[in-house]
């Protein structure tokens, strides 16, 4: 509710804020519902209480004080009520070093930069960032992705951009934040928690490489995340942009490491490796047919290698999900589009049957 | 007064090129419906005057240039002026008069004086295009400024359409200082794609379309 009167304010206010040129707003709000074929769907959070039917909205101010600094608030209700998306403060110095600290959107992977609903197009996030929109997302089960996006964490980035040559640039963005946050696998509502549970930052980098219309790059990130600094976390992750024309094609390849907590008790077969991989990826190729639609072919999956953690539904040292989907964004009027897609979801390695999903989603974008 | 009658012969002989249309469609009914946009007839002026205040709307999508190749299109190429006043013979009106009179027979208009003949011009067939009067009198564009708004234009459009959709653009970009502002940040994020020489050519194309829009 909090967020909601929140989004109503904004909504009121924007335009006067927008007559004072330093400040700036944006905001957003998605209305998504879907549809799965057989018995017993599993269910996903919902703010509004309904199953299967999604509101996300978000709010977000940016004042700039000139000289390069900025400030920037953006505040996003979903299934897990009120959250600050950003909070942080910002400093462009010069192109080779800049400094932005704060509650930041922490610079992993290419999806993560363009979360917000109305800046992709289909109703779903790729599976390596998805969080409850995935089916079995629950700690129990797959427990989400590999990155849950957005990710959001307390810290320090510094930026900046080296130019190679007069079509290719260099970006760097190297970052420290509180870190993820679990006992025996990262726990995602914990690690929204303001406060560190131990005293190592999480450290990582991302690398871009960016020509005319396309961009290769990849991100590290490694911390420990129980409360002991015992059990580390290591991600890595490719990406790759490319545009043709009305084309555009993007992909991405990630991975993390999570470590095992050895003095569990219940794990199904003998812990010789403590610790087990995950390894996602996404290919998505988005055809805009017309101004105002757009179409899009996407293939995603997630495997998990190793032991399965105590009591979790996914209890074979190797499992996986696939999932096809054929995407059509339409756009409505200048601030409102709608989604659609349908979804073929496959499993391995774990007894859940194959699954039909369609989703519709109305975005509204200001 | 030459000149500007040699204007609107160049403008009315010259063909309707074939992106026109498709230029039509992506910044017109980028917003408004076909049906609702093409309701509308209005005159030339009046036409120019819509399109240049929904060019003030939306600097960075419909461009100054686009702006004169929209209003043509409209008025030559839709037909959407005003339409001519209703030149029907008058009918008599007869008052009620509680005398039986004759029947009135209006008199027999006179012919209409013909029309001055311009020099240099074929006398205009009844079904040709509209003229463009005292349209396009905003300075015209020099060739240099024509392609550095086409060249940022296309530009801005495929920088910003890597992460966010143009109606955000668009919408965002509304004034000068807030738009180098943003350029200023986006250039800088990681991965956005925009080099010192892509932010040189949108801002001068910022500068071109926004400093007049101010």
């Amino acid at each position: 509710m909090r967020c909601l009167s929140l989004s109503v304010l904004c909504c009121l206010f924007a335009p006067v804020a927008q007559a004072a040129d330093p400040l700036f707003f944006g905001g957003s709000a998605a209305l998504d519902y879907r549809v799965i074929s057989g018995p017993n769907p599993p269910g996903n959070p919902s703010l509004l209480g309904i199953s299967s039917l999604g509101l996300e909205v978000a709010a977000k101010a940016v004042v700039d004080i000139g000289h390069g600094t900025s400030f920037t608030v953006k505040a996003c209700g979903g299934c897990h009520g009120l959250e600050l998306d950003q909070a942080y403060g910002e400093v462009l110095a010069q192109d080779a070093i800049n400094v932005r600290a704060g509650r930041i959107n922490v610079p992993f992977g290419e999806f993560n930069t363009r979360h917000d609903p109305s800046n992709f197009i289909t109703p779903s996030k790729p599976l390596p960032y998805a969080m409850g929109d995935m089916l079995y997302y629950g700690p129990q089960s797959f427990n989400l992705g590999i990155v849950p996006t957005p990710y959001v964490d307390n810290g320090l980035e510094v930026f900046g951009t080296f130019h190679l040559s007069e079509r290719t640039q260099l970006d760097y963005s190297a970052w420290v934040v509180k870190g993820f946050i679990g006992t025996n696998d990262l726990d995602f509502a914990s690690s929204r928690r303001y406060l560190d549970n131990n005293r190592t930052p999480t450290g990582g980098a991302r690398l871009v490489l960016t020509g005319s219309d396309w961009a290769v790059g990849g991100s590290f990130a490694a911390g420990t995340y129980d409360d002991h600094d015992r059990l580390l976390s290591l991600m890595g992750g490719l990406e790759f942009y490319l545009r043709l024309g009305s084309v555009t094609l993007r992909a991405e390849a990630l991975a993390r490491r999570t470590d095992l907590d050895p003095l569990a008790i219940g794990y199904p077969f003998g812990l010789v490796d403590a610790f087990f991989l995950k390894l996602g990826w996404y290919a998505e190729l988005d055809w805009n047919l017309h101004h105002r639609f757009t179409v899009a072919l996407r293939t995603d999956g997630l495997h998990r290698l190793g032991m399965p953690i105590p009591g979790s539904e996914v209890n074979q040292p190797s499992a996986g999900l696939q999932r096809q989907t054929l995407a059509a964004l339409f756009r409505i009027t200048e601030h409102l589009a709608l989604k659609a897609d349908y979804e073929l979801w496959t499993f391995a390695g774990v007894s859940y049957e194959l699954r039909h999903v369609a989703r519709a989603s109305v975005v509204f974008g200001y | 007064m030459a000149p500007s009658l040699l204007l609107s012969v160049v403008l009315l002989t010259s063909p309707v090129s074939p992106g026109t249309r498709l230029m039509y469609e992506q910044r017109c009914l980028y917003c408004h419906s076909e049906e609702v946009s093409e309701s509308k007839h209005l005159s030339a002026r009046q036409w120019q005057q819509t399109v240049e205040a929904m060019r003030l709307k939306a600097p960075l999508l419909i461009t100054r240039s686009d702006a004169r190749a929209i209003y043509r299109y409209i008025v030559q190429t839709l037909k959407l002026t005003a339409p001519p006043p209703p030149t029907s013979p008058r009918v008599p009106t007869s008052r009620p008069s509680q005398v039986e009179t004759p029947a009135l027979t209006a008199p027999p208009m006179p012919p209409p004086p013909p029309a001055p003949e311009l020099k240099g011009l074929p006398p205009r067939p009844a079904d040709a295009p509209p003229t463009l009067p005292d349209a396009l009198d905003e300075p015209r564009l020099t060739e240099a400024d024509e392609l550095a708004e086409r060249e940022g234009a296309e530009l801005l459009q495929r920088r910003c359409s890597k992460c966010h959709t143009l109606t955000r653009v668009f919408g965002k970009l509304d004034s000068l200082e807030r738009s180098l502002s943003t350029l200023r940040r986006m250039r800088l994020k990681t991965g956005s794609g925009i080099s010192a020489d892509d932010a040189r050519v949108i801002e001068t194309y910022l500068r071109l379309d926004l400093a007049q829009a101010q």
